[in-house]
């Protein structure tokens, strides 16, 4: 199946008193690699909740595969959520089940009821190996039937990438994806995203702070500060002074600062 | 100008010492309304004599009958054990009935079943019909989860005896209603307290909502929905020896029999037999509670 295809339209995420996200544009083609770069609180992760049909957009609108995600009846939205693999920055697994139970659970958004409880209780033979294909691909063949919370936090990190990917989606939206591992580990992962991405025609976001990662593993950069979109380019067109801009602190930060260091 | 240091929260000493001197007031007006003196307290006539011979009896419990018993009677010891294995089976038998209650009762007492997060059904109209009889079914679910707990097994046992009479099915209805409403509101709880991480992802990747309450969120209370079955079971083992003094064939009947007779080495067989029991329930409970919560 063909990578997902998204686009903003001056979309806009606000919870009360906040902006989280203001009139955001944005179009991002099947298959591309782009990397959402910017300091914390800048609205990467609303960013990612709203190309993932996680909430829904205060102003402007969303577009996964060119269908306008306010105009979908509820049984729609699902469908759509279940070609969109999403990997939350905890992971957000079910500690206590098993890591193929766990990844089994990627596929319940195309399942019945029934259906899906049985897959996960007494999963059939061609569904252990369908995860235990997926397992070895993404490094923890081994890992099949022990508990999650008897697993490392890398290995916590490859059981949620493989059930997005037993999802059998047609993009994966990481949110932070490196945030809390070393940098040899931070490459692994990223390496891996990208060579999914690439076998498999998935579009791919993940939300970075690592410029320097981003730029290794990504085609293309949107910088966020401040709930806006502040460049969008790919790498080889992101200058030096895009990203000083990015990071730089504002006058009122710098004086924050400057009283707690007095 | 440097921002001043945010007021101190203030703590208010004399809250703590007013809640102690409430309880104290309190326990002072109940033993007044009560009538209670300390010479209550002072044992009736021959009634130390009584005590003392009952507790010299401990060290020593009866290995025989200590009257001759009528014919056919099994060794007292096989009596014991018959009377023991009975109390788990009415035990057994009503923490069934109650934990098929309580999981039904749970799921509909259960906030979070009701939640906007769960309301995911496959139409427009299905969701609008839950989320009207939501209120109503979850405030239905917890009146019967109230009704249930708030009269004791003790008072189920007479109520059932009064309509039922002296049969099986009295004494595991009396565990059983009690137990299965305590079960619900326990088992509604840690459902709407466990991580909601989970069952968020499975919403984001399109589970609908009973999937997403029974794959996401049930999985992560279970353990300790474990750990309080078993616990339960273990008060269930005593309810079931203390229905034995409404007549029903547990350890309870033996003991009031043989108390009755002032039999105190055969009562003391009993007792021995009840701590048993239950002490091996316990270890037992305590070991699988370790397996699940581990």
């Amino acid at each position: 199946m063909a990578g997902c295809t998204f686009e903003l339209r001056g979309a806009t995420l606000a919870h009360p008193g906040v902006v989280a996200l203001a009139d955001a544009r944005l179009a991002i083609a099947a298959g591309e690699r782009v990397a959402l770069v910017g300091p914390s609180g800048a609205g990467k992760t609303s960013l990612l909740r709203l190309l993932g049909a996680a909430t829904r957009a205060s102003a402007g609108s969303v577009l996964v595969d060119g269908r306008d995600l306010a105009s979908l009846a509820p049984d729609e939205l699902r469908r759509v959520r279940a070609r969109l693999g999403f990997v939350h920055q905890d992971h957000a697994l079910v500690p206590n089940l098993r890591a193929i139970s766990n990844a089994l659970l990627g596929r319940v958004g195309s399942q019945g009821l029934l259906a899906s409880l049985k897959s996960v209780w007494w999963p059939s033979r061609a569904e252990e190996e369908a995860v235990h294909a997926l397992f070895v691909r993404v490094g923890i063949g081994e890992r099949l039937y022990h508990r999650v919370d008897s697993l490392s936090g890398g290995e916590r990190q490859r059981v949620a990438i493989a059930r997005a990917l037993h999802q059998d989606p047609g993009a994966l939206l990481c949110d932070e994806p490196v945030a809390s591992v070393d940098p040899a580990r931070a490459r692994d992962t990223l390496a891996l995203l990208r060579s999914l991405s690439m076998e498999r025609g998935l579009t791919l976001v993940a939300s970075l702070h690592d410029l320097a990662l981003a730029r290794e593993h990504f085609d293309r950069l949107v910088g966020l500060r401040r709930g806006r979109i502040v460049f969008d380019a790919p790498v080889g067109r992101v200058g030096e002074a895009d990203l000083a801009a990015l990071y730089q602190l504002d006058a009122d930060e710098r004086s924050d600062l400057a009283s707690v260091g007095a | 100008m440097p921002p001043s240091a945010p007021e101190p929260r203030r703590r208010r000493p004399g809250l703590r010492a007013a809640l102690a001197l409430l309880f104290l007031v309190l326990g002072l007006g109940a033993a007044v309304a009560l009538d209670l003196s300390p010479a209550g307290l002072a044992p009736k006539e021959g009634g130390l004599r009584l005590l003392g011979e009952f507790l010299s009896h401990a060290h020593a419990p009866a290995m025989d009958y200590e009257a001759p018993p009528p014919d056919g009677a099994p060794p007292i010891l096989a009596k014991a054990l018959e009377a023991a294995r009975r109390t788990v089976v009415f035990a057994a038998a009503g923490m069934s009935l109650a934990l098929a209650i309580g999981l039904v009762l749970g799921y509909f007492a259960s906030a979070a079943w009701w939640s906007e997060d769960m309301v995911g059904g496959r139409s427009g109209s299905s969701r609008s019909l839950r989320r009207l009889a939501g209120p109503a079914l979850w405030t239905a679910a917890r009146a019967l989860v109230v009704l249930l707990r708030s009269v004791h097994e003790l008072l189920w046992a007479v109520l059932f005896l009064a309509a039922l009479g002296l049969n099986s099915a009295t004494a595991v209805l009396a565990i059983a209603l009690p137990y299965g409403g305590t079960l619900a509101k326990v088992f509604g709880e840690l459902v709407d307290e466990a991580p909601r991480d989970a069952s968020n992802a499975l919403r984001q990747l399109g589970a609908r909502g009973a999937q997403t309450f029974l794959l996401g969120l049930v999985p992560r209370a279970l353990p300790d929905m474990c750990a309080y079955a078993f616990y339960r079971f273990e008060c269930a083992i005593r309810s079931s020896a203390v229905l034995g003094f409404f007549g029903f064939e547990t350890l309870g009947f033996a003991i009031k029999q043989s108390f009755e007779n002032l039999h105190y080495g055969e009562v003391w067989l009993y007792l021995w037999t009840l701590f048993a029991l239950v002490a091996a329930v316990e270890l037992w409970s305590s070991r699988v509670r370790r397996r699940f919560v581990a």
